[in-house]
């Protein structure tokens, strides 16, 4: 009868736990991440043109590519949680068993696309010339969907969105349909449900959606050239002209730099949740 | 029902159009992408895709995304077992380290993979390429996983030991069928994530561009609908990997154990 219960021989239990942690830690990103981070703060080899030091990131053009970069992947990360949050009550509060089957296979329809892909097929909908354009610029006057910050922040959303609801699906999933429908009886509106249902029971799940945008967003390069003709520059771009000139040091020190930062988003929102459940 | 309908429209505008336009983009003779009218459609581009490096690196990433999906779901599948049946002494921090990978960007971690990958001598190609996207699924694998434990319902289990099951045949008929749904899941949104990846395999695909990598470099040049026909040729192989996983699970589950 204790077959599948808790329990067990401790030896068996570090057997089993030590090779995915081994695999991740050890094998790929643990050691890779530690080379990174002394790279950044060793002295160039003789292989390379160029170095670097984290002074130089206060400077242009590094700081601003930095400060731009994390304002659009905010700008993107932000509205994608939250859109999400609503799109993974709705599919889990309102649909039926089988409308929840289809409504995940078309999130899922955006990933089945190649992301380069997609954002072309969305620039095709959305170019100058087209219809839906032409449409748009005659209800709202000027020209409609030309290059802008805001069809870059469209083209990350068409990935980060999909992404964060599966992220968010899950979490929310967990919430009986009992407490959601006495909510609702009880006259709960759809804020009340988002403010006292979802979001005190998602928010892990929240944190890491949107660090997961976050991070797809501050380093997509392809989103920017098609929807923003390069018009910031961004922290993938600099990445990728640093690699043309073979400046490891300075990519290290990006790279570290970003890493810290998410590092800090993280531990701040774990701070955030243990204030808030004591 | 205004809330429903809200979020289906949602849906709709997000998933529907790029799928649509990416088909019909496909279908025409013309040397740049743009929306035909119904003259100007034709398989011109299916024609040349079948000639082209594009088809080539359909296959280099059906296999690396194929081996990256076994091995992030048999790791994920080990550790979330060891996860659910003994109390860790520090769950939150194993916890916390398997999941790492998908928090990193991953153009950061396809560069601190190339220079590590470089310091240990290994080769870029496919081998690292299936390492380093093993690597960033398992994270997702693992979440799949973890739930699925949490999941398997305790009660079919004691009924099936209630009527005289043995440990073997409780995991056959109680414990397997419950999990191969998500196993199966697991498996497809882990290929599905190594498909799509670019950053990581740009680093360090080396000589064998993925499907990702080759078509980023196509955009970079003149984009021809090549692109778009190699896509849905791409959607036609992922959709038919879904449907005969979702057709041999139901069929082994119902057919093999019996259960309904």
């Amino acid at each position: 009868m204790k077959y599948w219960r808790r329990g067990g021989s401790k030896v068996i239990q570090i057997l089993l736990s030590v090779p995915m942690h081994a695999w991740l830690v050890l094998i790929t990103y643990g050691f890779s991440l530690i080379y990174i981070g002394y790279l950044s703060v060793a002295p160039p080899s003789n292989g390379e043109q160029m170095g670097g030091s984290y002074e130089d990131l206060f400077k242009a053009p590094y700081i601003n590519a930095f400060i731009t970069s994390i304002w659009i992947a905010f700008l993107t990360a932000l509205p994608s949680v939250l859109l999400a949050m609503a799109a993974a009550w709705v599919i889990y509060a309102h649909f039926s068993s089988r409308s929840k089957m289809l409504a995940l296979l078309m999130l899922f329809a955006p990933l089945l696309i190649n992301h380069y892909v997609r954002i072309s097929a969305i620039r095709l909908l959305i170019s100058p010339n087209s219809a839906l354009a032409v449409f748009v610029g005659s209800v709202f006057s000027g020209s409609a969907f030309d290059y802008s910050r805001e069809l870059l922040i469209l083209g990350l959303l068409s990935w980060t969105f999909p992404v964060s609801t599966l992220i968010l699906y899950s979490g929310v999933s967990r919430i009986p349909l009992r407490s959601i429908q006495a909510a609702e009886n009880l006259g709960a509106t759809f804020i009340n449900c988002q403010r006292y249902l979802v979001i005190p029971r998602t928010r892990l799940h929240a944190t890491i959606a949107f660090i997961s945008s976050f991070s797809f967003a501050i380093t997509d390069n392809f989103s920017n050239q098609l929807m923003n003709q390069n018009r910031d520059y961004l922290l993938a771009g600099v990445i990728s002209d640093l690699l043309k000139m073979q400046n490891w040091t300075m990519i290290s020190i990006l790279s570290t730099s970003v890493l810290l930062l998410e590092v800090g988003v993280l531990l701040l929102a774990i701070v955030a949740f243990r204030m808030r459940s004591e | 029902m205004m809330t429903k309908f809200l979020g289906t429209l949602l849906l709709m505008l997000i998933s529907v159009p790029p799928l649509i336009i990416t088909i019909i983009v496909s279908l025409q003779d013309y040397g740049t992408p743009r929306i035909p009218t119904i003259g100007e459609m034709g398989t011109r581009w299916y024609v040349e895709l079948a000639d082209g490096h594009l088809l080539a690196s359909i296959q280099i990433s059906l296999k690396t995304a194929g081996l990256a999906a076994i091995l992030a779901t048999a790791t994920a599948w080990i550790g979330a077992a060891a996860e659910h049946r003994w109390k860790l002494k520090y769950p939150n921090w194993l916890i916390f380290l398997a999941f790492v990978p998908c928090l990193l960007p991953p153009l950061i971690l396809g560069f601190a993979l190339k220079l590590y990958f470089g310091l240990m001598g290994w080769q870029d190609g496919e081998l690292a390429v299936v390492l380093a996207h093993g690597a960033f699924c398992t994270p997702i694998a693992f979440a799949i996983m973890r739930s699925a434990y949490k999941s398997v319902r305790q009660s079919v289990i004691d009924a099936a030991y209630n009527l005289g099951a043995s440990k073997v045949e409780a995991l056959k008929v109680a414990v397997i069928p419950q999990m191969v749904p998500p196993f199966v899941m697991c498996l497809f949104l882990t290929f599905l994530f190594s498909w799509s990846e670019f950053a990581i395999a740009w680093y360090i695909g080396g000589m064998d561009p993925t499907f990702s990598v080759a078509i980023r470099s196509r955009m970079a040049g003149n984009i021809t609908p090549e692109v778009y026909a190699a896509t849905v040729v791409s959607i036609v192989i992922t959709l038919s990997m879904l449907c005969l996983t979702g057709w041999v699970v139901m069929k082994g589950i119902r057919g093999i154990w019996n259960v309904t």
